[in-house]
């Protein structure tokens, strides 16, 4: 029971790890898109570097 | 009403890499510290420890929907893009809280419940106000015109938010199989310092997110002027 109960904690922290980790990639890689497109829509523009 | 459009190119504001550092960091320090220092808990015993992670997502959660709620309506008032933009930022971090304390408590509720769902008041108004956060983010994606989008963006935002007092009462106002609501007042003062901890770590988390989520919008929405203006002017 002890060890059932201890992988249900480990799968909690990991979970929330997971999803904050992932959204901080989802981040950067939209994030690296949009600078992109505002570059190519207004180039030069150094505001968004 | 005409809606303001600040400068699409005035400065973005640029989230520092060293609040990315310092929000996940304490994030590990408050963790660390919740579970090498709380006692097991009578009835739970460890169990007990995924409290530190599924309840500041809860209250993350509630804060971030009440942050597009603020935006909705400061944007139906002034219709200032600004408004919108963080609006929606916060429902889509607010959303990602809310899916986690979802899961969270799925997990927590298996062992303790002894099932991973069951349809009560709690369980139930947490899933609809993901479904309607849901609906919100895909509503943006369907819509082209940008004031049309935060128009209506805006009213469902406002209407969603409204759940969220629903929500946290539905332990108070029915029978449920979740607990009442855990905080420091209702806490053994053995896991109050560990709560408070890591729920201003995660606060620090969802700051950052929002941020940096409003930055790359203002940074889209420049980008979607700037094709506006090349279209308006290649006439």
């Amino acid at each position: 029971m002890i060890e059932s109960n201890q992988a249900f904690i480990i799968a909690a922290y990991a979970v929330t790890w997971g999803a904050m980790l992932a959204y901080l990639a989802y981040l950067a890689r939209r994030g690296g898109r949009a600078r992109a497109k505002y570059e190519r829509m207004a180039p030069g523009d150094r505001n968004t570097a | 009403m005409p809606v303001t459009r600040p400068s699409p190119y005035s400065h973005p504001p640029r989230t520092s890499v060293w609040f990315a550092f310092v929000s996940f960091g304490a994030v590990i320090a408050a963790q660390t510290h919740a579970i090498l220092t709380s006692p097991a808990e009578g009835d739970m015993g460890h169990l007990q420890k995924i409290m530190y992670v599924h309840v500041p997502a809860a209250w993350m959660t509630f804060l971030a929907f009440f942050v597009v709620l603020v935006f909705s309506a400061r944007y139906l008032w002034k219709r200032n893009e600004h408004d919108d933009l963080l609006a929606a930022s916060a429902a889509e971090v607010g959303a990602l809280f809310n899916g986690l304390t979802l899961m969270l408590g799925m997990i927590w509720g298996r062992p303790a419940w002894g099932v991973w769902w069951v349809w009560d008041a709690r369980l139930t108004s947490t899933l609809v106000l993901f479904l309607i956060f849901v609906g919100y983010l895909a509503l943006r994606e369907f819509v082209d015109d940008a004031e049309q989008r935060a128009r209506w963006s805006a009213a469902v935002g406002a209407i969603g938010a409204i759940n969220v007092p629903i929500v946290y009462m539905s332990v108070t106002w029915w029978r449920t199989l979740h607990q009442p609501p855990s905080s420091p007042a209702t806490l053994d003062p053995a896991y109050t310092l560990g709560l408070r901890l890591n729920a201003i770590a995660l606060l620090l988390v969802m700051i950052y997110f929002i941020r940096k989520r409003y930055e790359i919008a203002r940074v889209e929405r420049a980008a979607e002027h700037a094709a506006e203006a090349a279209a308006m002017g290649g006439r």
